[in-house]
C-alpha cells in the first residue's frame, strides 16, 4: 500500500533538525500518518512548495516504525489556496482534523467531505454548508452522528416550527417558545438535507456545530478561532 | 581526545551552529587553537556581549542592543510606509536589495493556529498601537509566501482596513514555500517594486 501513490493533503509541517520537514498528512488510503521528509526544509527543496496545506497531491512513502518516508510526492490538481477568510477556514478544518482524529485510522469518507470542503474555500464559493457537511461527517466519523432530525430521549421528529437544544451524549431537545435555543427546528431540517440555508439559519447552525464539537474539544480552545480578526479589538 | 575533553567540548558547541557539521565544526576549533587564539578571545568576547545585550527593538522588534533600534530612530527614514516582516534576517535581506527607505515590523514568526501561534505571539497588539498613531499610509507586506505567511498577510490586511490604510503584498517571483532570507536579491526586489494591494 504505501508503494502506491494515493491522494493526500497536508495538515500541517515543521522543521525537524535543520534539513528535514516532519509532515502531518491526511490520506486516502490510510487517514492521519506522520512522515518525515528527508530534506525537506533545505532552501533547494523544490519539494517544500508542494508540500503546503490544501494542495491537492499524491504521495507515496516507505520505511517502517512508527514515521514513514515520504518517497513521492506529485500533484493532483490545480492548487487554488483558499484566499482571505477562507484561508481561516482551512485552518480550521485542519486543526479539528488534528485535534480529534487518531493517526493510523483510515477514515476514507471524511477524506472526502475534507476534499469537497477545501476545494470549495479554494473556488471563493460559499463555504458555509462545506464547512457545516465536513463537521457532521467528522462527528459521524467519531462515533458522535447527531440525528438533525429527532429528538435524542423522546425519538419524536423535529418539527419546523420549534425550537431546539442539543445535549451532550444526549441529542436534541425542543425547548419553550421564550426560552433560550440554539436552532429552530426549519434550520435542523434544511442542514440534515444539506439545502442552502439563509444568513440567520446559517448562523444557528455554525452556533449548533460550535456547541456540539466543544462537547469533544474540551477546555482547550481551537486557536484558529483567534484568527477570525474582529475589528475594534 | 576523550569524549569530554574541552576540545570536544568546543567542537560540539560549533555544532549548534546552522549548517556546521562535527568536520566543519572540527576545523573552526583547530584553526581557533593552532593559528588564531587571538581572534579565538575576541569572538568569545562578542558573544558574551552579545547574548547578553542584544534584545529587540521596542517599536519594531528587531534584534537591536538599543531599546530603539538605528531604522527606527533614523530620521531620513519616512514613516507614512511601514513594511511587516517575519525576521530580523528578512529586514535585512530588504535593505540590501531594496531601495526601501520606510520603517519596519518584525513580527519574529508568523501566524499558525497548530503550532500554537496566533495575533498575540507575534506581536499584533503592537502593531495595532503603531497603526492607531495614524502616521502609516501604506502597510507593506512581505510575510513569506507560505500559506502561514499569506494568513498572516490577510489577517494584518483586515487590521488595515479597519484604520483605513493601505496595505500591498510584495509579490513577483518569490515562489510558495520560498522564504525570503533566500530569495535572491534581484528577485526580491522585484517582488518588492511589483507589490499589489490586498483586495478585502
Ligand atoms: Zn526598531
Amino acid at each position: 500500500m504505501p508503494n502506491e501513490l494515493t491522494p493526500a493533503y497536508v495538515l500541517h509541517s515543521r522543521k525537524f533538525g535543520e534539513q528535514h520537514l516532519l509532515v502531518d498528512v491526511l490520506t486516502l488510503s490510510v487517514g492521519r500518518i506522520p512522515l518525515m521528509v528527508r530534506g525537506g526544509a533545505s532552501a533547494k527543496s523544490t519539494r517544500r512548495a508542494m508540500l503546503q496545506p490544501f494542495n491537492p497531491l499524491l504521495i507515496a512513502w516507505s520505511g517502517r516504525g512508527r514515521i514513514a518516508n515520504l518517497k513521492q510526492v506529485e500533484s493532483r490538481s490545480c492548487y487554488m489556496l483558499p484566499r482571505g477568510k477562507a484561508l481561516f477556514s482551512g485552518f480550521y478544518l485542519n486543526e479539528l482534523l488534528i485535534r480529534l482524529i487518531d493517526q493510523n485510522e483510515p477514515v476514507p469518507e471524511l477524506f472526502l467531505s475534507y476534499e469537497k470542503t477545501v476545494e470549495s474555500l479554494g473556488g471563493g464559493s460559499d463555504p458555509d454548508l462545506p464547512l457545516r457537511d465536513f463537521e457532521l461527517e467528522l462527528l459521524q466519523t467519531l462515533g458522535y452522528g447527531v440525528d438533525l432530525l429527532h429528538e435524542g430521549r423522546s425519538g419524536a421528529a423535529v418539527s419546523a416550527g420549534f425550537c431546539y437544544n442539543y445535549e451532550a451524549e444526549a441529542g436534541l431537545k425542543r425547548v419553550q417558545a421564550d426560552a433560550e435555543f440554539l436552532a429552530k427546528g426549519d434550520t435542523l431540517i434544511a442542514l440534515a438535507r444539506r439545502q442552502m440555508l439563509d444568513p440567520c439559519q446559517n448562523r444557528e447552525a455554525r452556533e449548533l456545530m460550535r456547541h456540539i464539537l466543544g462537547f469533544y474539544l474540551g477546555d482547550k480552545p481551537l486557536k484558529s478561532r483567534e484568527f477570525f480578526y474582529t475589528p475594534g479589538q | 581526545m576523550t569524549g569530554n575533553s574541552l576540545l570536544q567540548q568546543l567542537m560540539d558547541s560549533f555544532c549548534c551552529l546552522p549548517g556546521v557539521g562535527p568536520k566543519t565544526a572540527q576545523r573552526m576549533a583547530f584553526h581557533i587553537l593552532e593559528r588564531d587564539r587571538d581572534g579565538g578571545r575576541r569572538l568569545s568576547r562578542l558573544l558574551v556581549q552579545a547574548v547578553d545585550n542584544i534584545g529587540h527593538c521596542q517599536r519594531c522588534r528587531t534584534l537591536s542592543e538599543n531599546d530603539l533600534c538605528g531604522l527606527c530612530t533614523n530620521e531620513q527614514r519616512n514613516d507614512v510606509q511601514l513594511c511587516v516582516v517575519e525576521t530580523p534576517a528578512d529586514v535585512l535581506a530588504i535593505e540590501q536589495a531594496t531601495d526601501y527607505r520606510g520603517r519596519y515590523f518584525v513580527l519574529g514568526g508568523r501566524l499558525s493556529p497548530l503550532d500554537g501561534i496566533g495575533p498575540r505571539e507575534i506581536g499584533l497588539d503592537q502593531l495595532a498601537g503603531i497603526l492607531a498613531e495614524g502616521r502609516v499610509e501604506e502597510l507593506i507586506l512581505a510575510t513569506n509566501p507560505t500559506v502561514e505567511g499569506e494568513a498572516t498577510a490577510q489577517y494584518i490586511s483586515d487590521m488595515a482596513a479597519d484604520k483605513d490604510i493601505q496595505a500591498t503584498r510584495i509579490a513577483h517571483g518569490v515562489p510558495l514555500g520560498g522564504e525570503l532570507e533566500y530569495v535572491d536579491g534581484g528577485t526580491l526586489a522585484h517582488a518588492f517594486v511589483g507589490r499589489r494591494k490586498v483586495g478585502i
